[in-house]
């Protein structure tokens, strides 16, 4: 293996654990014996103790911290208190909602930003230009929140096109879930798609001013050609890292717009884990959505490799 | 540098020539469109502070839902309070949200960019790979445990935001710090024997300083959506304090019956936030403008 | 001789924060097939503008008048896309900076054969053939090999070498080469010269060689113009200019080049002043600043193009004593 990707991999492990123990601090923390949280306030003092014995709740942090860990990696899961089920089978249920979610919404921001930015590059200073722009620094002012109950009050309430919410789930049809998920996809992707049009723009019109630019304008292609055929690729260079972190941010956002939405994936378990004290269920989600995190910035290095030859020839 | 009312057009115009900062601010649109913003931010605050058309916590239940009017200019909600003074009074919230956490953020954030960029060697690696980390670990998550684990209210999720953007600042002051360092007339004072402490405060700071004031200006703008959306899933400020966030998740509720609500809580963050990312902007252009062109 | 180009009053102005400053006056040259033509003069003087003006690659919001003749056509009223067909067919260029020139992400084979698949609707194989041949005519080491990398593999005298190719593999009329070897090491300026003026020689297009050396262009040059602030100062053959430099600034010009065989120490003779700025010029000659020769009429007169020898003209209002003093 190479040194650029043993080096990636390294980081990418490494922040696992960091993020591993982040998490597992920030429960500590967390107020409320877990144990009064499962037999409910009602419970006798003494059946509390016992079961925070047997559950190994009075146990040092470190070993139950080593005993999350050890357990993960032998992918063995804890049963979630309040679902009385093993971790996993709640996660899976909701992953395949959260990541599809989060996945559409990226779909919406490369092409809302793709167009927009390239449409205002191309018309760089010109009315075009100053419009797009304008409009994107109020995508970037709107909280997605706002807008996900807006898009609701428009498209729900006022025309009736959508359900104001839920998820019926893959088995109601593919066309029927995945129009559940678009409101919450553009609720999610105008914000960042309002990012990256300005990133993408900006890149653009940075590498428009690099000489072989002129060197392809010299060889007799219109500014169309040289904008598709060099311009753009070495454009993306950058624009593929924030895409990286805005892929991070779509799926923590989740958090936010599925409670908007009121569907059943990952952020809203989270969020109600944490209501419910389920410290279990919390720090699995948690340390799931780190690892998705880390991996795609993870996967952006390696799609860098693919972009551009000179980091194929120094460290690939 | 004060600047003068502007009194007649020729006072204008010759306070727009040249090539000073306030000259060049003049001319910038999007920094005059910003900074007119961010003040109406600022003056609802301070005005709510004292007076408000209403008492933005009364309720008046003969009063509910009333459309805009003379007497209330947005309406009434669903407890019949006027919206105009809620909106109004909610600004103060966003301005402690912003101000407090970007304090906590600035100071402990720069404080330890300098450190790195000063001392260099394993503390320069310490620092960058936790922010590196920070910045790997998505915000809003970061903010939703911390305020799970400390127990919603609004300190804590002023806190939360606050220890989010200690990294940022880190990083960005230890960059721009590592600059600073490289020139010669750091180099002149080090040879005349001053300390690394005594170069940093005196040489370092002052040069970074407008770097990190637009900064502080975009993390602002960030931390009142932040507090937002923590408010609007109801771990950020309590009832009955007034918050743009909170509004917008009571409004929810309440679409069907008036959609309105949801509207102008929301508008108040849209324009807030725009207001302050487009002073930032500016400011970044009229200071430098090299560095527009850098992001 | 066949006139291939012909500017005619070419004048630029380009729009800068300082407001509108006029880069070319009045720049007027023919250029016949098989001869090179040297435009010298120090960096700012227009010399990259003129080149610029003829390829129709100005800056944004820049403005022309006069006319640049290809062949009898004007390319100044051509649009951008009937510019687009004559650019890197009938009119080519290399840049000075072949380490940016070139685009890092696209292999050599493919930016070379580019020109070809544009004008000549080459197919993939067939402009990859052309290239590799190409390649090996502007003498690239291990051509076979060389088509396949990207262009931080290759040194910066192997990337120019590939400009060249690039800007031949249509076999234009004209190449414009603005100061093709200045980014590059002493020992490979001479044998990147002698290629370009090869295959000039071979191929009989017309090169015009944009030069703040004197000295490459009194090798390399038939024809010579010196320019000075936007305007052509002197101009003529290049045995005739060398011979006797005219005008104060040429004179100059030549008196600041370092000779071998010159003592110890003889000192270098520098032109006092710095070049002007193109957006501030004051009026009449744009040189009354730095010559040695300036009088009161020189500040409210731009001196006219006048003979001095035969196919010799300068611009100065004092020829005669200038060449008195010669």
């Amino acid at each position: 293996m190479s040194v650029f990707l043993f080096k990636r991999l390294l980081t990418f492990l490494v922040t696992l654990l960091a993020a591993s123990m982040l998490t597992f601090a920030a429960l500590e923390l967390l107020p409320g014996d877990p144990a009064l949280v499962i037999l409910g306030i009602d419970a006798s003092p003494d059946a509390v103790a016992a079961l925070s014995r047997e559950m190994g709740f009075d146990q040092p942090a470190w070993l139950r911290y080593a005993r999350w860990i050890g357990g993960l990696l032998q992918g063995e899961f804890a049963d979630s208190y309040t679902y009385k089920v093993p971790v996993w089978e709640l996660i899976r249920d909701r992953l395949i909602i959260t990541v599809p979610l989060a996945v559409f919404a990226m779909v919406l921001t490369t092409i809302f930003a793709f167009l927009l930015g390239i449409y205002a590059a191309s018309r760089h200073n010109r009315p075009g230009d100053v419009l797009v722009m304008g409009f994107s620094q109020l995508g970037i002012a709107v909280p997605n929140f706002w807008l996900a109950i807006l898009l609701i009050v428009l498209f729900a309430v006022k025309l009736g096109w959508f359900k104001s919410g839920g998820f019926p789930g893959w088995d109601a049809g593919f066309w029927e879930a995945l129009k559940a998920l678009l409101l919450p996809a553009i609720a999610l992707a105008t914000v960042q798609g309002a990012i990256l049009a300005r990133f993408t723009r900006s890149s653009l019109l940075e590498v428009m001013r690099e000489d072989f630019v002129r060197t392809a304008r010299a060889k007799g292609l219109s500014r169309r050609a040289v904008l598709w055929r060099h311009v753009l690729r070495n454009a993306l260079i950058p624009v593929v890292t924030i895409m990286g972190l805005q892929f991070a941010s779509l799926l923590a956002g989740t958090i936010v717009v599925e409670n908007v939405f009121a569907i059943p994936g990952l952020g809203r378990l989270i969020f109600q884990s944490i209501g419910n004290r389920d410290i279990v269920v919390v720090r699995d989600v948690v340390l799931m959505l780190a690892a998705l995190v880390v991996a795609i910035n993870f996967l952006v290095d390696l799609l860098y490799a693919v972009i551009d030859p000179r980091l194929k020839a120094h460290d690939i | 540098m004060s600047m003068q009312q502007a009194q007649p057009a020729s006072l204008l115009s010759r306070l727009t020539r040249g090539n000073g900062f306030w000259a060049r601010a003049l001319r910038h649109r999007s920094f005059l469109a910003g900074g007119f913003l961010s003040l109406l931010l600022v003056l609802m605050a301070v005005v709510s502070a004292f007076w408000t058309p209403y008492d933005p916590t009364k309720m008046n239940f003969r009063l509910r839902f009333a459309p805009p009017s003379a007497e209330h200019w947005l309406g009434t909600d669903h407890f019949g309070r006027d919206l105009f003074s809620i909106i109004l009074t909610g600004a103060q919230n966003s301005i402690l949200v912003g101000v407090v956490s970007v304090a906590i953020g600035l100071s402990f954030g720069v404080a330890l960019g300098l450190l790195a960029s000063a001392r260099r060697g394993m503390t320069e690696e310490l620092v960058m790979r936790f922010s590196d980390f920070a910045f790997a670990f998505p915000a809003i998550l970061l903010a939703v445990m911390f305020v799970a684990a400390l127990g919603p209210g609004s300190a804590n999720a002023i806190l939360a935001i606050g220890v989010y953007n200690i990294p940022v600042f880190a990083r960005l002051s230890r960059g721009a710090a590592n600059a600073v360092w490289t020139r010669e007339y750091i180099l002149a004072a080090r040879t005349a024997g001053k300390g690394r402490l005594r170069i940093t405060i005196e040489h370092v700071l002052p040069n970074i300083l407008p770097v990190i004031i637009v900064q502080a200006t975009i993390q602002f703008a960030l931390a009142i959506l932040a507090e937002a959306a923590l408010s609007y899933l109801g771990l950020g400020a309590q009832p009955p304090a007034p918050s743009w966030g909170r509004m917008l998740s009571e409004a929810q509720t309440l679409i069907y019956k008036d959609p309105m609500l949801a509207v102008y809580p929301g508008l108040a963050i849209a324009l807030s936030v725009l207001g302050l990312n487009l002073l930032g902007d500016g400011l970044r252009d009229i200071i430098d403008p090299r560095l527009s062109r850098r992001r | 001789m066949e006139t291939v180009l012909e500017a005619d009053r070419l004048t630029v102005t380009l729009q800068t924060a300082a407001g509108p400053a006029r880069a070319v006056r009045d720049l007027s040259f023919s250029l016949q097939r098989g001869r090179c033509l040297g435009i010298v003069g120090e960096s700012g003087c227009g010399k990259s503008m003129t080149a610029l003006a003829i390829m129709g690659l100005l800056p944004e919001g820049a403005h022309t008048a006069g006319r640049v003749l290809l062949h009898g056509e004007d390319l100044l009223a051509l649009d951008d896309a009937r510019m687009c067909a004559i650019r890197g067919d009938r009119i080519a260029m290399i840049f000075q900076e072949p380490m940016t020139s070139l685009n890092p992400l696209h292999r050599i084979g493919d930016q070379v054969g580019e020109a070809l698949r544009l004008h000549k609707r080459m197919g993939r194989r067939e402009a990859w053939e052309k290239a590799l041949f190409l390649l090996e005519r502007v003498g690239i080491p291990d051509p076979h090999r060389r088509i396949g990398q990207y262009p931080h593999q290759l040194s910066g005298g192997q990337r120019q070498r590939v400009m060249i190719a690039m800007a031949l593999a249509n076999e234009p009329d004209v190449l414009i080469a603005d100061e093709p070897t200045t980014a590059l090491d002493v020992t490979i300026q001479r044998q990147i010269l002698d290629l370009i003026q090869d295959l000039a020689a071979e191929t009989g297009m017309g090169l015009i060689l944009i030069s703040h050396d004197l000295g490459v262009i009194a090798e390399n040059a038939d024809d010579v113009l010196v320019m000075y602030g936007g305007m052509v100062v002197e101009q003529g053959s290049s045995e005739a200019i060398f011979r006797r430099f005219a005008h104060p600034y040429a004179q100059g010009l030549f008196a600041a080049i370092p000779k071998l065989g010159a003592g110890r120490d003889t000192r270098l003779r520098t032109i006092p002043g710095t070049v002007p700025d193109i957006a501030d010029l004051p009026p009449g000659c744009p040189f009354q600043n730095r010559c040695p020769r300036a009088e009161a009429v020189c500040a409210v007169t731009v001196p006219p193009m006048e003979r001095v020898g035969e196919g010799h003209r300068a611009a100065c209002l004092f020829l005669d004593k200038a060449e008195a003093g010669a």
